[in-house]
């Protein structure tokens, strides 16, 4: 273990004794072309930007270096609030239940449900190409609304026929609809749910008020107990 | 049961209570502001020849905080909002005062800060193909998309852009910087105002903001002579909290004189809901602190929605003279009588406050 701990620090040492010396020589050349570049007007060498001269004179020259300030999102004391609300839903199924005296029940029944939801990474293709697209946890409603593909985890309680506890990963993607997706997206996804093995649900959902309300259509064609789910989405960053 | 009922008693009372005492201006704010869900806006005449080559300078207000600016050939627009709602949750109370499809190609549109009633983003599609640069404050462009095809270029405080002797500054406002509240601790500075500059012309618009004297005099001291200040004169109740964000007209009219420009074009009143003020309030107390304040030469021109109105006309061509004379013949009555016409043309004292 020592051993291999020297090897890794020897190996460390010998890129810095390669790479320093290549920074400084390089640093260095680069400066020797800045000294040898002709001074002479009208002689600019290619590759060089030549700046004119501004028309309005009576003010000071117009800052070149406009630049574009990316957000730092981080987490706050309303945003950890806001993701305890939960989004109210309906599960619509059937489960065979036998009663005492063996008969079978397989009617259709609906359970309440809660639905607390997050986004692990999102990568949005809306936002402004100046700006980060990828987001973790926190994301401006407009990252996710504009156009993004998201990693979901949501995690929900179901009363009712189904009592249980679960937890879905999955995959959606968000489209803007009307207003860049601020006053109306779409999204489509995916999730993976364990109930009695690992079962496959398919969503899709429309989005208001810059997604704070959404109303999401959850199918599981496959699994009978929780055939459908209707959920009232309640959702800021 | 009883119980039920006694509580449920107790909370009208409280509910009612609260609306008929420090809640009677909300209430009623509230009421007309649903009531607007479901009333068409109030029809405007619309400007249909928004810039013409008769002025230098001048201006069409379109509602709210959005203006349109000719200074000579260039077009400039300030916070565009045409569409009928804002962020869903309010709706325009009278139209705009431009069909977008009417709007000359604008040279830049400048966006003061990130509320829906400054940053629409269903309004900058309906003009997306006349924009040919958009200017946000610092931080804009986290809340543009990258679907629009126009330039975007964000300024912080005293940064300039420029293009083709077209000069905008970002001028340093109070205001604040997010757009859905969440956003506070990371928007922190997102708000800007600007200095539009061309040909010699200066053209100011406050965007939204507080009454912070230090600013408005900094701005007048750097940029002497302002040709025109667009200054929001509302919301106006309830000032406590409106205090820390808004200009009221009277603070407005003393942000005017600290900039020391010759003329201010009252802007963001009576378009949409976004106080308790009545309509009217507004230009009820423009009126007050126009006659409180000794403002000599400068006008104060309050504007309809829709209305265009010139400041600087401008100049006539100069007369050809007869092939067969001399070229100078200054002193000619026709000269004169050209030279006058266009000043007379001038509708500054019409509606003006001075």
């Amino acid at each position: 273990m020592k051993r291999r701990l020297d090897r890794s620090r020897a190996l460390r040492i010998l890129a810095w004794c390669v790479l320093c010396p290549a920074l400084v020589l390089g640093e260095g050349s680069a400066r020797a072309d800045e000294e040898d570049s002709p001074d002479e007007e009208g002689e600019a060498p290619p590759n060089t930007v030549v700046v004119f001269e501004a028309k309005v004179k009576h003010a000071p020259l117009p800052d070149e270096s406009l630049g574009y300030h990316q957000p730092v999102l981080y987490p706050t004391i309303p945003w950890a609030l806001l993701q305890l609300v939960p989004s109210p839903e309906i599960a619509v199924g059937r489960v065979e239940t036998r009663d005492a005296a063996g008969a079978v029940d397989a009617s259709t029944r609906a359970a309440f449900g809660l639905r607390w939801q997050l986004t692990p990474l999102l990568w949005s293709f809306g936002v402004h190409p100046r700006q980060s697209r990828w987001r973790s946890f926190i994301v401006d409603p407009i990252a996710r609304h504009s156009g993004s593909l998201e990693l979901s985890a949501s995690f929900e309680y179901i009363a009712g026929h189904v009592d249980r506890l679960l937890a879905r990963p999955g995959l959606r993607v968000y489209l803007p609809v009307a207003h860049k997706g601020e006053y109306l997206s779409a999204s489509f996804g995916t999730s993976v749910y364990g109930y009695d093995g690992v079962r496959v649900a398919y969503d899709v959902g429309l989005y208001l008020l810059g997604g704070f309300v959404g109303l999401q259509v959850t199918v599981a064609p496959a699994h009978a107990p929780l055939a459908g789910i209707a959920t009232i989405s309640l959702r800021g960053f | 049961m009883r119980r039920a009922f006694v509580s449920l008693l107790c909370t009208m009372l409280v509910l009612g209570g609260a609306t008929s005492l420090a809640g009677c201006r909300i209430g009623r704010a509230t009421v007309r502001a649903t009531s607007a869900f479901f009333s068409s806006p109030r029809k405007v005449a619309k400007a249909k020849r928004p810039v013409a080559p008769d002025a230098r300078l001048a201006v069409v207000w379109v509602g709210h905080s959005t203006v349109l600016v000719q200074l000579d050939d260039k077009v400039v627009l300030t916070d565009p909002f045409f569409t009928s709602t804002v962020g869903q949750y309010a709706k325009r109370l009278v139209e705009p005062g431009i069909d977008p499809k009417d709007l000359p190609p604008i040279d830049a549109v400048l966006v003061s800060h990130m509320h829906f009633d400054h940053l629409s983003l269903g309004s900058l599609s309906m003009i997306e193909s006349r924009v040919r640069a958009l200017l946000l404050p610092r931080g804009g462009t986290a809340y543009l998309t990258g679907w629009f095809s126009f330039p975007a270029y964000e300024l912080g405080t005293w940064q300039i852009w420029e293009k083709d002797g077209l000069r905008v500054t970002a001028m340093p406002v109070d205001h604040v910087g997010w757009r859905y509240g969440l956003d506070a601790p990371w928007m922190r500075d997102s708000y800007a105002g600007f200095l539009v500059e061309y040909n010699g012309l200066k053209v100011y618009f406050g965007g939204d903001t507080a009454y912070d004297q230090r600013l408005f005099a900094e701005v007048g001291q750097r940029y002497p002579d302002i040709d025109l200040a667009l200054l929001p004169i509302a919301p106006i109740e309830p000032r406590d909290i409106m205090r820390r964000f808004h200009l009221d007209p009277h603070e407005a009219v003393r942000a005017f004189v600290d900039l020391g420009a010759k003329r201010m074009v009252p802007i963001h009143y009576d378009t949409i809901v976004n106080s308790t003020d009545r309509p009217g309030d507004a230009l009820r107390e423009l009126a007050i602190a126009t006659k409180r304040w000794d403002l000599g030469e400068r006008v104060i021109a309050p504007l309809a929605i829709g209305e265009r109105r010139v400041f600087i006309p401008a100049e006539p061509p100069a007369p050809e003279p007869p092939p067969d004379e001399a070229p100078a013949e200054p002193e000619s009555e026709t000269d004169t009588e050209t030279e006058t016409e266009p000043s007379q043309q001038t509708p500054d004292d019409d509606d003006s406050f001075e």
